[in-house]
């Protein structure tokens, strides 16, 4: 008897690959977690690593904030003038930028320079056996590779959009000033007066998860690459992809858990 | 179980080892009794360095048993000085010196990274070490890829060597060397392995170098160890699989299929 092919099959063998993916990233949390919170601790190396993630990121998320807070300020203009509601571009343009923006693009641009950056390193190290040479002089690759960067990671992403939404205000008061014509007094006022506590404290948590992704995402996609330069590439893909979606996600849960009510 | 005096230093028992469908290892024994310099050949592919992956615990088998000084592997310490890892020294084929540490971190790494000695006394034993394969102290402050192939090789032996281990693993020593820098690695092995009376496992296809460092040959073929004995017993082993070897025969009749 002919048997026909199921067109629910192709559905569920993505559903069970999603699932077992999840489980396997889970593990790796897990594990990787545990190695951060038992000694050995190597404190240099996670300096190090606070510089490379944080100190070195610092030109592209300037970049990036500034003109963030330029576009942003020309765009609410725009839109502004149309209801006479001008006066409301300090606030929306610190709020949005505190908020949302600082973080999210922040995290968004130090995933594709970091999350790149470990994923291309643990995945060479993984090909040249360099993983196996770590085990065989006593030492577990997670705790020297991947704890230090973790704590590196959610260390350095908080001051890092501190820098982006200072920057990205500056470049929304170069705007409004420069271009379009406010007082400079008035737009820093209103920019303070509009800005809450829980506004960066909102946008610096963020920055704390986004910073675990994006270590997180580098070291799980590094450590399970395989089939020389080739898997290394499709390592270094997948992560960036991976710790953009999940900041993606993530940002929306914690808008959700600070602001649904 | 604990180690008598007349066990093996390193024993493998049925050691099976799949990838997908392919098996790879089918019931590998090799014994290696204390001080013993145990090479094991075998054509490319044929699994040598899969043997000793598993026998580290590096890849997981699928069946088998493993002892070291005749306690089971799995029974050993993670830690502390008879943790496996603490008594063993290991060589990869391709160095796998650590790109991002300079030479001498590489060599005192076991020491410094993870052992109880402070950073200057890392430093010099670890000049020390180097000092031993023929390397100076201007090479312990460059990093691995401002080093040659050979000298690579010579910093990893250092860095094998560096805890003075009982047991001890060279893959692949000479692999890629021209002949005067693979007979100066031979020399290193040989020196190394004597002081140390390790008990040493080399995997390799180079019959030369076979010859120079070890004392007993295991013939690796099909996934098995199908001929085992000592070096001067090479050339009269009686197997068709170590003379097709030996005298690089590329006759299609005795590759391939199972053990005769």
């Amino acid at each position: 008897m002919r048997s026909w092919p199921n067109p629910l099959a192709p559905i569920g063998r993505v559903v069970l690959e999603f699932l077992a993916a999840t489980g396997r990233v889970a593990l790796f949390t897990a594990e990787a977690l545990w190695a951060a919170a038992r000694p050995p601790y190597f404190l240099r190396h996670a300096g190090r690593q606070f510089l490379e993630i944080g100190y070195y990121s610092l030109p592209i998320v300037g970049l990036t904030a500034i003109f963030t807070g330029m576009v942003l300020a020309l765009q609410s203009y725009t839109g502004f003038s149309r209801f006479a509601a001008e006066s409301a571009i300090p606030s929306v343009l610190v709020v949005s930028l505190t908020r949302e923006l600082g973080p999210v693009l922040t995290a968004l641009m130090v995933a594709g320079r970091v999350s790149a950056s470990i994923a291309a390193e643990t995945g060479t190290m993984r090909v040249t056996e360099q993983l196996d040479a770590l085990v065989t002089l006593s030492a577990n690759p997670l705790q020297y590779l991947v704890a230090p960067r973790l704590i590196a990671g959610v260390l350095a992403l908080p001051p890092l959009v501190l820098v982006a939404d200072v920057i990205g205000t500056m470049g929304g008061f170069l705007i409004s000033v420069g271009k379009l014509g406010f007082e400079p007094g008035i737009f820093l006022n209103r920019c303070l007066e509009s800005l809450q506590t829980l506004d960066v404290v909102s946008g610096l948590v963020k920055a704390a998860v986004f910073g675990f992704l994006i270590v997180l995402m580098g070291s799980y996609h590094g450590f399970h690459s395989e089939g020389g330069a080739r898997g290394v590439g499709r390592a270094t893909t997948n992560a960036v992809m991976s710790a953009s979606a999940l900041i993606l996600i993530a940002n929306y849960l914690i808008t959700e858990a600070f602001f649904s009510r | 179980m604990t180690g008598s005096a007349q066990a093996p230093a390193i024993e493998l028992r049925g050691l099976v080892k799949r990838f997908g469908g392919k098996t790879v290892l089918d019931g590998m024994d090799l014994t290696a009794m204390a001080g013993d310099s145990v090479a094991v050949i075998g054509a490319s592919g044929c699994g040598k360095s899969v043997s000793f992956k598993c026998a580290l615990g590096l890849l997981p088998m699928d069946a088998g048993s493993v002892r070291f000084a005749g306690t089971p592997r799995d029974e050993l310490p993670f830690s502390g000085p008879q943790a496996l890892m603490r008594r063993s020294g290991v060589l990869f084929q391709g160095n796998a010196l650590f790109d991002s540490l300079p030479i001498w971190e590489n060599v005192a790494f076991a020491l410094f990274h993870t052992g109880p000695m402070r950073r200057a006394e890392a430093y010099e034993l670890a000049c020390a070490k180097l000092d031993e394969v023929g390397l100076d102290e201007r090479a312990a402050n460059l990093y691995p890829p401002e080093l040659s192939g050979g000298m690579q090789k010579r910093a990893a032996i250092a860095r094998a060597v560096a805890a003075d281990p009982e047991f001890l693993f060279f893959d692949e020593p000479t692999s890629g060397l021209d002949p005067v820098t693979a007979a100066t690695i031979d020399r290193l092995i040989e020196d190394c392995v004597t002081r140390l009376r390790a008990t040493t496992v080399t995997i390799t296809h180079d019959l030369a170098s076979v010859r120079k460092i070890a004392n007993r040959v295991a013939m690796l073929h099909g996934g098995r160890i199908v001929w085992e004995g000592p070096v001067s017993e090479l050339e009269r082993s009686g197997s068709a699989h170590v003379d097709q070897f030996v005298h690089g025969r590329t006759d299609r009749s005795s590759t391939g299929g199972p053990p005769p």
